[in-house]
């Protein structure tokens, strides 16, 4: 909520405009000025219930205090407990599926392009849907959600060229535009 | 900053000659512009585009939440760190039966960085405040682009300040 400034300061304002006023209202016969203030209210919220949802599917991927999605397969994850994993392998593949999905809630009834891309570390990529022997996994992705639909992206993850204790890091960026994808 | 600027507008004080408004902080600002010789008229330069923008007493409001009468029971606003940009929320008009001019410059001034104005279809630029040259019954669509970074989950409150002259924008 704003606070209330000092009551002197706002008189002030109030009589520069209003000169401003009549020297303008006085130098023309017709309109001459016009002025409104219009209010805008917006609700930030988390991730998974906004206009293009991000919601996690799978342990793997939790909403954290900031409300952003975060895929994180670590002991840090909220949702590890003990005798879980805390991790993956060095030297090996790892394919889930479905591990968060991407909404289209916009109030448009509109279909959007969403590209994703990834940077950061080595050994992640992305991809839509099943994973079949044909799939192939990519750090850019291009997918049409149309309106109402979740689109679910899996992840492919790769331990090689890595050690144990090492830490993968890296950052997914989505960005949508209107229309299905050419 | 941004508190004294909300505040300094939102007193504002429209002088006509004939009729003084006043409003409480925060409160929309009803406009009554007594034209000499001429009957008493509201002027309405701006008007709701899209179902991000609707009609709150007579007034535009700019609503993305699911307090909106537009909510369609899906999406309740925006996500954190997220920049959105949609085209026509709403849109500007220059009635010539209510300003008789055959041309007017309307301004639309956001009080906050974190709201831009474009008008038209979105070519990568956008302006905090931005003017735009009406002539007589001329319509112009006016989008905004939002950047919620910065921003922490709950409610955020701006405000619009739009301006209209006559003559064209120069």
């Amino acid at each position: 909520m704003w606070k209330v400034i000092k009551m002197r300061k706002v008189v002030g304002l109030f009589i520069l405009m209003a000169g401003l006023l009549i020297a303008v209202a006085a130098s023309s016969a017709n309109f001459a000025y016009f002025q409104a203030t219009r209010d805008v209210h917006i609700a930030v919220v988390p991730d998974d219930s906004e206009l293009i949802d991000l919601e996690p599917l799978q342990p793997y991927a939790y909403i954290n205090d900031n409300g952003m999605l975060v895929i994180d397969l670590s002991h840090n994850n909220p949702k590890w407990e003990d005798g879980f994993g805390k991790g993956i392998s060095p030297d090996s593949t790892y394919v889930f599926e479905e591990v968060f999905g991407v909404s289209n809630d916009l109030w448009e009834n509109m279909s959007i392009c969403m590209h994703l891309t990834y940077s950061g570390d080595d050994g992640v990529l992305f991809f839509v849907g099943d994973y079949t022997n044909t799939t192939v996994g990519s750090t850019s992705l291009y997918f049409t959600i149309d309106p109402g639909e979740v689109v679910k992206v899996g992840m492919i993850l790769s331990g090689f060229n890595y050690t144990a204790g090492d830490k993968i890091n890296g950052q997914a960026q989505f960005y949508a535009t209107a229309g299905e994808c050419k | 900053m941004i508190t004294k600027a909300i505040i300094g507008i939102g007193l504002f004080i429209v002088v006509t000659g004939i009729i003084f408004t006043t409003s409480n902080s925060g409160e929309p600002i009803p406009i009554v512009y007594a034209v000499p010789g001429a009957n008493n008229t509201t002027i309405t330069v701006e008007s709701p585009a899209s179902p991000y923008s609707y009609l709150q007493d007579g007034f535009l409001k700019v609503e993305i939440s699911n307090k909106s009468p537009m909510y369609p029971g899906f999406g309740e606003g925006l996500s954190k760190d997220t920049i959105y940009v949609f085209e026509g929320v709403f849109k500007i008009e220059n009635n010539v039966s209510e300003t008789g001019e055959s041309e007017i410059c309307v301004t639309i001034i956001s009080n906050s960085a974190n709201i831009g104005f474009f008008e038209g279809e979105f070519e990568g630029s956008w302006k905090q405040d931005i003017s735009v040259s009406l002539s007589a019954n001329e319509t112009a669509y006016i989008g905004m682009h939002i950047d919620t970074h910065n921003l922490t989950l709950g409610d955020y409150e701006g405000v619009i300040s739009i301006q209209a002259v006559g003559g064209s924008c120069g």
